[in-house]
């Protein structure tokens, strides 16, 4: 009997989409000649304020949300088509991008009346950074078990612990972290909760970790009795689990997990067009161009699933496992067909290289590791 | 859902019911073999199915989206009769305004040149199911016109070729050798459009690969206990998944671009990603099959040497990427994200 264990039902961007296509290209022409090679490699990464304010200017942040937090009532399609432009320039994003994503979302739905008010309009301004408090020290790939407590304190909640591999805490103002509320490591995925910190808080030390690339992206977070209100509970106090494994499947099968190093593409294939005839370029040219029209029509189909209500938790593990090889091979594809020397010069695709070549190890890590995602599917399928 | 999606549905349950009771890995082997397969080919046709993609008169006209279920049943039963090619040959006879032949109808992926007087020369040294089918349909070219053309096989003498698949297959080299019809084409390409049909069967054969897979690593047992239970081996099981998967949507984006008219872009697409696949699935499954997937009494080589087979017809997964990496190429970096994403 023919079956498939998945599912992707072509969906097709509508013909309107085009007109705000164009007025993207045209926002991001104006700053794209002012982004080094190296910037560009950044994409999602690149953390930078002012361009974050002047997409909310233009209406591009909070796009899906109500208008009555400061949102504009768009299409999820719409939303997609300005992100993957953003992406396919290499756009500095990050500082509105895990917000954008992942928190604002979240608090829209799991969130107090008074978090949406006092946060959702912040964020749709561009004003409000947010960051992902998950991994520990001890806990990276088996999550669950992580130690960081959240003790009940009389109108609040205590924090003690450290997070770590935490993206841009050192700039950003809000982190929603995952603690222990009750229970012990021991019990896995009950008794976590989502709380709301504001990283200004007293008792918080943060701790940039210098990365391959010599920047600091990652820091450390040491919690010493930090003091939160009963309303910065996110969502429901032992709920935290199952909320972070519904934002992971919008996190696992968006843009960003295939186009993290696109811009590679296009620079690699300017470097080119003086020898067409070089047959074994024409061929990996076309792999990964064909590759990456179908990861986009796989990341659009769950799109839309997902906007039917619909969980398509494998179809996002698949596509994650998809897309950030492709975005890995990238560099080594240039490196292929260029046979380029490591110097990191003034030039645009030796900066996008070298950039790429030293941040691209951890995108098969952060979101879930490959092998945790081989489990997950290998799981679905009825094995173990 | 609309009513021409159903019926594609609908055919391709009729079909899958029809192959399950009529075909198994010792029928495979037979027809490998030789053995006639006028009985299936009847029951195919009685139901419709070598019809689906012909318009016309006769034809039913459907989509390409819409014969996809079908190509993917066909796929997942190892393809026991030439109906993918009749398929196209169907739907690019009609399209010019030839009438169709009696029975499955092979085809043809060389270019043959057409004289004045619509005889035919050129050389193919490989067509499947040529020596099971009364008729050929292939393209040719008269200076800058490009033709259509049927011929009956009687007249043509076919030497025996063997190939990765075993499907009956023969070469032929024609010198002059008159047609039985031809029209001038309008833009068509049988050979994309095999491309594309190779494609989506290579589609539906990965996911049964899967099944077997999946259902052989919770069987067999090592080490007191089913080896799906190891890491290694859940991780070859997810590398087929996720080749599946990406093979999956790659025909339905082709078949989507070919309903548009896209048909080489189409056939570039599907035929570079299910390649792939093919060749990635093949070898993880017969490493998690151990010893009994390369014998003759397991069905994973009568699956794994047809996808050996697929990959490289009408256009190998290289043949097509370079061909797609050239017009990239040819069109310059700044234009290459628009011409993904419009």
């Amino acid at each position: 009997m023919n079956s498939s264990p998945f599912r992707f039902p072509p969906f097709v961007i509508p013909d309107q989409c085009q007109a705000l296509r164009e007025e993207v290209r045209a926002f991001l022409a104006d700053y794209s000649n002012t982004w080094s090679g190296w910037d560009v490699g950044h994409s999602w990464t690149g953390f930078d304020r002012a361009f974050s304010r002047a997409v909310a200017q233009r209406g591009w942040i909070g796009m899906t949300w109500p208008k009555a937090y400061g949102g504009h009532e768009r299409s999820v399609v719409e939303r997609y088509v300005v992100v993957e432009e953003m992406l396919a320039a290499g756009a500095p994003v990050g500082a509105h991008w895990v917000a954008d994503r992942q928190s604002g979302p979240l608090i829209l739905r799991v969130g107090t009346e008074a978090q949406r008010q006092k946060l959702i309009p912040k964020i749709a301004a561009g004003e409000s950074a947010f960051c992902i408090g998950l991994s520990e020290p001890d806990s990276g790939s088996d999550l669950a078990s992580l130690r960081s407590r959240a003790e009940k304190i009389d109108g609040g909640w205590r924090l003690n612990g450290r997070k770590i591999w935490t993206t841009y805490a050192n700039e950003c103002d809000f982190m929603i972290g995952l603690f222990r509320s009750s229970g012990s490591p021991e019990q896995k995925h009950k008794g976590l909760s989502q709380f709301l910190i504001d990283l200004q808080s007293s008792g918080i030390e943060i701790n940039p970790i210098q990365d391959m690339t010599g920047e600091s992206h990652f820091n450390e977070i040491v919690f010493d009795n930090v003091s939160i209100a009963d309303e910065d509970l996110v969502g429901e106090e032992g709920d935290g689990w199952a909320q972070v494994n519904a934002e992971l499947t919008f996190e696992r099968s968006g843009p960003d997990r295939y186009l993290s190093s696109f811009p590679l593409l296009p620079a690699t294939v300017s470097a080119l067009t003086d020898d067409t005839n070089d047959r074994l370029a024409a061929r990996k040219i076309g792999q990964a161009f064909a590759e990456i029209t179908v990861l986009r029509e796989m990341s659009l189909s769950i799109l839309s699933q997902l906007s039917e209500g619909k969980t398509p938790l494998q179809e996002a593990a698949v596509t994650k496992l998809l897309g950030t090889t492709m975005e890995q091979r990238l560099p080594e594809m240039t490196r292929e067909l260029l046979d380029n020397s490591p110097l990191i010069g003034d030039d645009h695709l030796s900066q996008l290289q070298g950039y790429l070549t030293q941040s691209v190890p951890s995108f098969s890590l952060r979101g879930g590791t490959n092998e945790i995602m081989c489990g997950i599917i290998a799981r679905g399928l009825g094995l173990r | 859902m609309s009513q021409e999606t159903h019926i594609g549905t609908l055919l391709a349950d009729q079909l899958d019911k029809l192959f399950t009771r009529q075909v198994d890995p010792a029928k495979l082997v037979a027809i490998e073999a030789g053995l006639p397969i006028i009985d299936i080919w009847s029951a195919v046709e009685q139901q419709g199915a070598a019809l689906a993609l012909a318009g016309g008169d006769i034809g039913a006209g459907l989509s390409w989206q819409e014969t996809l279920p079908m190509l993917r049943t066909l796929g997942w039963h190892g393809a026991p009769v030439p109906l993918a090619e009749t398929l196209i040959g169907a739907s690019a006879l009609t399209a010019v305004g030839l009438d169709l032949p009696e029975g499955p109808i092979a085809i043809s992926t060389a270019e043959f040149e057409l004289d004045d007087h619509n005889r035919i020369t050129g050389e193919d040294q490989l067509v499947a199911w040529l020596p099971q089918c009364n008729a050929l349909v292939g393209q040719s070219h008269r200076n800058t016109e490009r033709c259509l053309f049927v011929v009956a096989t009687g007249d043509l003498r076919l030497r025996q070729a063997d190939s990765l698949a075993r499907i009956p297959s023969a070469s032929l080299t024609l010198q002059h050798q008159p047609v039985t019809a031809c029209a001038a084409l309008q833009g068509q390409d049988i050979v994309a459009d095999l491309a594309i049909v190779r494609a989506a069967m290579i589609s539906g054969i990965l996911d049964r690969v899967l099944a077997l897979t999946v259902d052989y690593a919770n069987t067999r047992q090592q080490f007191g206990r089913t080896i799906g239970k190891f890491q290694a081996i859940q991780h070859h099981v997810a590398n087929i998944a996720m080749q599946t998967a990406q093979a999956q949507a790659a025909v339905i984006f082709a078949c989507q671009q070919r309903d548009c008219t896209n048909a080489s872009h189409a056939a570039a697409v599907a035929k570079i990603c299910t390649g792939g696949a093919a060749t990635v699935s093949a070898s993880a499954a017969h490493q998690v099959l151990g010893a009994i997937g390369i014998t003759q009494e397991h069905e994973l080589h009568l699956l794994t040497r047809r996808l050996w087979q697929w990959r490289a017809e009408a256009g190998s997964d290289h043949y097509w990427a370079e061909r797609l990496g050239r017009n990239v190429i040819n069109a310059g970096g700044p234009a290459l994200w628009p011409l993904i994403a419009g």
